[in-house]
C-alpha cells in the first residue's frame, strides 16, 4: 500500500483500519496524524448532522399510530369495533404506557404530582369554560393583530421559544390558570378550535390524557412546565400538538 | 406473533430522532422531514408483521423513508434551496468560532449532491458499513467507497472556499 492508497482509504472510512493499513502505519508512524485528522473531521460532520429534533416527535408518531391498525390485525378486531372506538382504546392504551422524561426541577413525590395533575385538569377545563363564557370570540377565526416581538415575548414569559408562526393559531394571550400565569392559545384545526395552555412551573410525571365535560385533553411535560391541549377529539389534539411543537421549543 | 405496541414504541424511541435527521438532510426542510418520519412509521406500523428480524429494523426503516422521499419527488419538485440559517444561528450554546465553523459545515453538507450525501449520512450518522450502504443504495461497493471519498473531499473543498470568502468579507 502506498501513501495515496492509504489516504484514499482513510477518506473512505476513517474508523476502519484493516491489517494492510495497520502495516502501513507501522512502517510510517508519522502518518497517524492523517488518521487523527480524518477522524476529527468526521466528528465535526457527525456533530453537525445531529440537528435538533422537534419536541414531542415520538409522542406524535405514537399518537398517529394509535389511529391506525397493523395490517395483520385488521381482520380480527376491526370487525367488532367501530373505527372511533378502536382509535380511542388505542390512544388510551398508548398514553398509559408513555413515559415521557420529566424535567426534574424539584423532586415532588409521585402521589403529590398525581394529585396536582388532577387539580390542573380541572383548573384548565374551568378556565376554558370561563373564557368561552366571557370572551367567546377568542374561539372563533379572527385576525388578531399582535406584533411579532410581543408574541415572542409572551412565549418567552412562559419559558418557550417561538421559532416560527404556529400554524392555524388564531388567538394568543396571557392568562392565569390554577394560580399560575400562563399562555393561552387557540388553533383553528379542521374540526374546530383547539385550546393550548402553557403553564410554566407546573410538573407532571408523564404525558396524560383526560376527558372532562365532553372535551378531550392532553397534558404534556416540557422543560420547565406543562403544555395542555384541549379539543373535541383526539384527532384534533394530535394535529394541534404537531402544529404547536413544530413551531415552539422549550428550555 | 402479533406485533406489539411496546415493540413499535421501542422502534420509535430508538430510531425516530435519527430518521428525522436523515430526512432533514435529504429534504432540507424540517416540516417535510417530520412528515417523512411520520409517514415512515405509519407504513412501518401497518406492515410491522413483515419485520421478521428485529436486527433488520434499522435498514428496513431507512428503506421505507427513502421510498417515501422518492415518492415526494414523483408528486412535485419543490424549491429546495431553503437554508435554515436561523436553526444554527440561534443556538447560543456554541462559542462564536465553533458556531461559525458549524454553520459553514452545515451549509456545505446541505449543498452536497444527494449521491454523495446519502452514503455519508448512512456511514457517519447510522454507522453502516460500506457493504451495508451498497446494499441499501443498490450500488457496488467500489462506487460507495468512491462516493464516500468524494463526499469528504467536496466538504473540505467547500469549507475552504467558504472560509476564504468569509475572510475576504470580514
Amino acid at each position: 500500500m502506498n501513501e495515496f492508497e492509504f489516504q484514499q482509504r482513510i477518506q473512505q472510512d476513517p474508523k476502519q483500519l484493516d491489517l494492510e493499513m495497520l502495516d502501513f502505519l507501522k512502517a510510517h508512524p508519522e502518518k497517524i496524524d492523517w488518521v487523527k485528522s480524518a477522524r476529527a473531521f468526521d466528528q465535526r460532520i457527525s456533530k453537525t448532522l445531529s440537528v435538533e429534533v422537534p419536541e414531542g416527535l415520538h409522542d406524535r408518531i405514537l399518537l398517529k399510530s394509535s389511529f391506525e391498525t397493523p395490517a395483520a390485525n385488521d381482520r380480527h378486531w376491526l370487525k367488532n369495533l367501530s373505527v372511533f372506538a378502536a382509535s380511542f382504546v388505542g390512544v388510551v392504551f398508548i398514553l398509559n404506557l408513555w413515559i415521557s422524561p420529566l424535567e426534574k426541577q424539584a423532586s415532588i413525590p409521585s402521589g403529590q404530582l398525581s394529585a396536582q395533575a388532577f387539580q390542573m385538569e380541572g383548573a384548565i377545563i374551568e378556565h376554558i369554560f370561563e373564557h368561552a363564557k366571557e370572551a367567546p370570540e377568542i374561539m372563533l377565526k379572527q385576525d388578531q393583530n399582535i406584533q411579532e416581538a410581543e408574541l415572542e415575548s409572551m412565549f418567552l414569559n412562559v419559558g418557550a421559544i417561538l421559532n416560527k408562526p404556529v400554524e392555524f393559531m388564531s388567538y394568543a394571550g396571557e392568562c392565569e390558570v390554577d394560580g399560575e400565569k400562563g399562555l393561552h392559545l387557540v388553533l383553528q384545526e379542521i374540526e374546530g378550535p383547539v385550546t393550548i395552555i402553557v403553564l410554566p412551573g407546573k410538573q407532571i410525571e408523564s404525558m396524560q390524557a383526560f376527558r372532562q365535560s365532553g372535551l378531550e385533553g392532553q397534558m404534556i411535560p416540557v422543560k420547565g412546565g406543562v403544555v395542555a391541549i384541549v379539543g373535541h377529539s383526539v384527532q384534533q389534539l394530535a394535529s394541534a400538538q404537531k402544529h404547536f411543537f413544530q413551531a415552539v421549543t422549550f428550555g | 406473533m402479533p406485533p406489539s405496541n411496546s415493540f413499535f414504541e421501542q422502534l420509535v424511541k430508538a430510531y425516530a430522532n435519527d430518521l428525522f435527521r436523515y430526512a432533514f438532510w435529504l429534504s432540507k426542510d424540517r416540516d417535510i422531514a417530520e412528515d417523512l418520519v411520520q409517514e415512515t412509521f405509519s407504513r412501518a406500523w401497518k406492515s410491522i408483521d413483515k419485520l421478521k428480524d428485529e436486527n433488520a429494523a434499522k435498514a428496513w426503516l431507512i428503506t421505507i423513508l427513502r421510498r417515501e422521499n422518492a415518492r415526494r419527488f414523483e408528486k412535485y419538485q419543490p424549491d429546495l434551496v431553503e437554508l435554515e440559517d436561523a436553526l444554527m444561528a440561534d443556538k447560543a450554546q456554541y462559542e462564536p468560532d465553533e458556531k461559525m465553523e458549524r454553520q459553514l459545515l452545515y451549509q456545505a453538507i446541505l449543498s452536497l449532491e444527494p449521491q454523495f450525501k446519502e452514503p455519508l449520512l448512512l456511514q457517519v450518522q447510522w454507522g453502516f458499513s460500506g457493504e451495508e450502504i451498497a446494499e441499501q443504495l443498490d450500488l457496488k461497493l467500489a462506487t460507495v467507497n468512491t462516493r464516500l471519498f468524494r463526499a469528504r473531499q467536496l466538504l473540505k473543498k467547500r469549507l475552504t472556499q467558504s472560509e476564504s470568502a468569509k475572510r475576504l468579507i470580514g
